[in-house]
């Protein structure tokens, strides 16, 4: 219980969605974090063979210090060997299969030793609508967009056009904040790689702020934590209650609440964007004891 | 060796008798026992089933082998069952007889810290009623107990346990659902949500495929009459160790069965269907006299009764449509590689949609005409509609149904998955005769036991427990029933040469029966026994 837990995210989509470009990028990106990807045995595309070939016993660990592996004996005995690593993983991975639910995947976060950290859904441009409306996997496109907690256009650079407009509706779609690009930066969808007392970081997609927050109850942290405006992606911390620590969190539209061991209290609240927002800051504000940066 | 029995079905029009000899595990020559005496009189007869019939040894072609392992563990079923050694364990027709056997077993246990395991719940037999962990308590408050329900999807475990395990008012796990006042009710519903009891869920599933598992499994088949039995996907046989343990308990001639062991990609093993084919292919080569692979399984939708088969049209409650474990847009390229490869391929379509998708898939794979005698099967077609059939002998493809369900949840289908309409037409054997389609039918032990007479009654009589004969026209005669349970199976493993009829030159397999089918007839079949069976020439008794 007090020792940290592996934040788990889970990457669902249907078939050519893109979720193979996203986890090739975290397989391969220069970004400094020791990952651990769970790759879907049967994934429409395949991630660079050299990269992939399961060794014995399923894993690899690649150059820049992540490690990715199929769940050969389940999924099970998959995270029991990625939280034996020595060092353990700072996150992990999971893709969902291409008719997966990821909602359903994403209750493995709740094993011991993980935490969930959230739902990502890929959707391509040109094909999620289709797929909504197919005959055979629509209601299963469906769901996966309502699992989400925020989805991925992916494919944003070939289909500027067509990814705007998809972004719009699938807003609607999927009830979740929706992010445009190819580019994001793995900040906005994994979180702070250092946990909430990180120095928030410029980048080009989006903007942290980090803040103390008073005393409150378990009633009043969720329900500022449920009351976020609409630009911000996520946001977790820890805050004094009355019944001790509790870590509060929001990724996308959903909002958990739950004890944690005592520790100084923090947030940090990420948003989209290059500048924090007057509405945000007010948010905030409603929680910060004394003054924001 | 010169068996004489008191009367032989052959299931080979051409051969007719009531005694066989049998050399070097074959059958060398059927007929007259006076005639086959003047024509071997060297051959040592064999008396023992002279009082019986004896038909070729049934082959079940849908069934896996976790059935013996499952038997590790305490049966808590609704219907009549009986474990490898033949012990009969009554149904527990209430939640109440639930609790009871499992007092039972907890008394019978002599370590007080050991989890006490249960099978084959099935909540689908009592509506609006549920096992919850107050019920368990009341059989022990320190055992940990952990009730695995039929689906497997789902356990209900007792409070001793979700203390052990730290499952309470904090776990946020979407499948650990809970009570007004925020505490677990003790079901954990789905892998992820089991696996937070992981002592006791792992202790559970990795019971299930050992050597221990597998001779259970032999066992069971022999009990059944059995002796061609499939495992239609149980371990991942791309592992040397798994493949092993088949070699290692099939070959030895203690064990009662040949057995066909598939692969199912789902499972385990390679990613790339290319590589599936290649493994696959290199496993066949390893086959013996007892023990086949090269038989592939793909699974495209869940259940009829776990409202999880993809459907055309809606359940009766207007649940969701069912679930797809294969991209149905990825099948093709999953088929092509197995059909190119000359592999067998058996495809799991409980709802008429999955059918649909994989004639789409199969036709996108191989053409409009594919293979000359692929043999692709459907196993359990349940919901198969005439003009699916129509495309399925077009194609060239079989079909095995699960007939069982008439039986174990023929009454629910009326009542709350499918409604009437469909029930009445679900393994429609009439008409996937009449359309020429190679026909089998099955029990999918363990979801229901292993017993091919069972499985002809059903076939025959399309009888509810309650006693509604759903849709009488598609009933079999007892022949067809009794085909399709041993020629008709054969044919679906591309074993047909071998075995499935009493032929010269085939294999002496052998079922003994204490009476005679034709003359039970279809209401009678499933209360005949089985005597004993004979595989390659040698005997096994009935356990």
């Amino acid at each position: 219980m007090n020792s940290p837990r592996i934040p788990l995210t889970v990457i669902g989509g249907y078939l050519g969605a893109g979720k193979t470009t996203l986890i090739n990028k975290i397989l391969t990106g220069d970004h400094g974090r020791r990952i651990a990807v769970i790759v879907n045995d049967f994934g429409d595309v395949s991630i660079d063979e050299a990269l992939l070939a399961p060794a014995a016993g399923g894993m690899r660990a690649l150059a820049n210090g992540c490690v990715c592996c199929t769940a050969v004996d389940g999924l099970a005995t998959a995270l029991d060997e990625i939280a034996a690593l020595d060092p353990p993983p700072e996150h992990l991975v999971i893709e969902v299969s291409g008719v997966g639910d990821p909602w359903g995947v994403a209750q493995w976060g709740r094993t011991p030793g993980y935490e969930l950290d959230g739902v990502v859904v890929v959707a391509d441009p040109l094909s999620i609508r289709g797929w909504t409306e197919d005959r055979y996997v629509g209601s299963t496109v469906q769901a996966q967009l309502t699992a989400a907690d925020v989805v991925v256009v992916s494919h944003a650079d070939d289909e500027p056009g067509a990814a705007a407009e998809v972004a719009e509706w699938l807003g609607e779609a999927a009830r979740a904040p929706v992010l445009v690009g190819t580019d994001l930066d793995l900040d906005l969808l994994l979180g702070h790689r250092d946990g909430p007392m990180a120095a928030p970081q410029p980048h080009a997609d989006h903007v942290a702020l980090t803040f103390t927050p008073r005393a409150v109850d378990r009633a009043a942290l969720r329900a500022w934590l449920s009351q976020a405006p609409s630009t911000v992606v996520r946001a977790k911390g820890f805050a004094d209650t009355d019944e001790g620590t509790l870590a509060g969190q929001r990724f996308g539209h959903r909002v958990e609440v739950v004890r944690a061991a005592m520790t100084d209290p923090v947030m940090t609240v990420v948003c989209v964007g290059t500048e924090v927002r007057g509405e945000v800051r007010e948010w905030c504000e409603t929680l910060a004891v004394g003054l924001l940066d | 060796m010169l068996l004489r029995t008191a009367g032989l079905h052959t299931i080979d029009p051409g051969t007719a008798g009531d005694s066989v000899v049998v050399t070097d595990g074959h059958i060398d020559r059927v007929g007259a026992f006076d005639e086959l005496r003047a024509a071997k009189p060297d051959a040592v007869v064999d008396h023992r089933y002279a009082d019986a019939i004896v038909l070729p040894g049934f082959v079940e072609a849908h069934s896996h082998a976790m059935a013996g392992g499952i038997w590790t563990h305490v049966y808590v079923g609704y219907f009549d069952n009986r474990d490898p050694d033949g012990k009969l364990w009554p149904g527990c027709r209430s939640l109440d007889e639930v609790l009871d056997r499992l007092r039972e077993a907890d008394a019978a246990l002599d370590d007080p810290a050991a989890t006490l395991w249960a099978w084959g719940l099935d909540p689908i037999y009592f509506p609006g009623e549920r096992l919850v962990a107050e019920h368990l308590d009341r059989v022990s408050e320190h055992r940990p107990i952990f009730v695995i329900h039929a689906s497997l999807h789902l356990a209900t475990v007792n409070t001793a346990l979700m203390e052990k395990a730290e499952i309470n008012a904090d776990t946020l796990a979407e499948g650990v659902p809970k009570d007004g006042a925020g505490n677990p009710i003790g079901e954990l519903q789905e892998p992820a949500a089991m696996m937070l009891a992981k002592d006791a869920a792992m202790g559970f599933f990795l019971s299930l495929m050992n050597p221990e598992g597998i001779e259970a499994f032999g066992k069971l088949a022999r009990n059944a009459g059995i002796t061609t039995v499939v495992d239609l996907g149980s371990g991942p046989i791309a592992s040397d160790s798994v493949a092993d343990m088949w070699q290692q308990a099939v070959n030895d001639d203690a064990f009662p069965a040949r057995v066909s062991v598939f692969h199912n990609p789902g499972q385990g093993g390679p990613a790339n269907l290319d590589d599936v084919a290649e493994m696959v292919l290199m496993r066949r080569a390893q086959s013996t006299d007892k023990l086949r692979f090269g038989g592939v399984k793909f699974v495209l939708d869940g259940s009829i009764q776990g409202f999880t088969a993809r459907v055309t049209e809606p359940y009766l409650d207007g649940k969701d449509n069912g679930l797809w474990l294969v991209p149905p847009s990825q099948l093709a390229d999953w088929i092509r590689p197995v059909v190119d490869a000359g592999l067998l391929l058996h495809v799991h379509c409980n709802g008429d949609e999955a059918v649909d998708v994989l004639l789409e898939a199969f036709v996108e794979a191989v053409g409009a005409t594919p293979p000359a005698d692929h043999r692709t099967t459907v196993q359990h077609s349940q919901l198969t509609r005439r003009d699916q059939y129509e495309q399925m002998a077009a194609l060239g493809m079989c079909a095995n149904l699960f007939s069982n369900h008439f039986w174990y949840w023929g009454d629910q289908h009326v009542e709350a998955t499918v409604g009437a309409e469909r029930a009445n037409r679900m393994n429609s054997a009439r008409t996937v005769l009449d359309l020429g389609i190679p026909l089998s039918i099955h029990s999918d032990a363990s979801v229901t036991p292993l017993g091919s007479l069972h499985v002809a009654w059903c076939a025959a009589n399309r009888q509810t427990a309650t006693g509604r004969v759903l849709g009488a026209d598609e009933r079999l005669e007892v022949a067809e029933a009794l085909h399709a349970v041993t020629m008709g199976a054969a044919h679906q493993l591309r074993m047909d040469d071998e075995i499935g009829s009493i032929t010269a030159g085939k294999r002496a397999d052998f079922v003994a029966l204490d009476a005679d089918p034709f003359e039970a007839g279809a209401e009678g079949l499933r209360d005949i026994q089985v005597v004993g069976t004979m595989v390659g020439g040698l005997h096994h008794l009935v356990g």
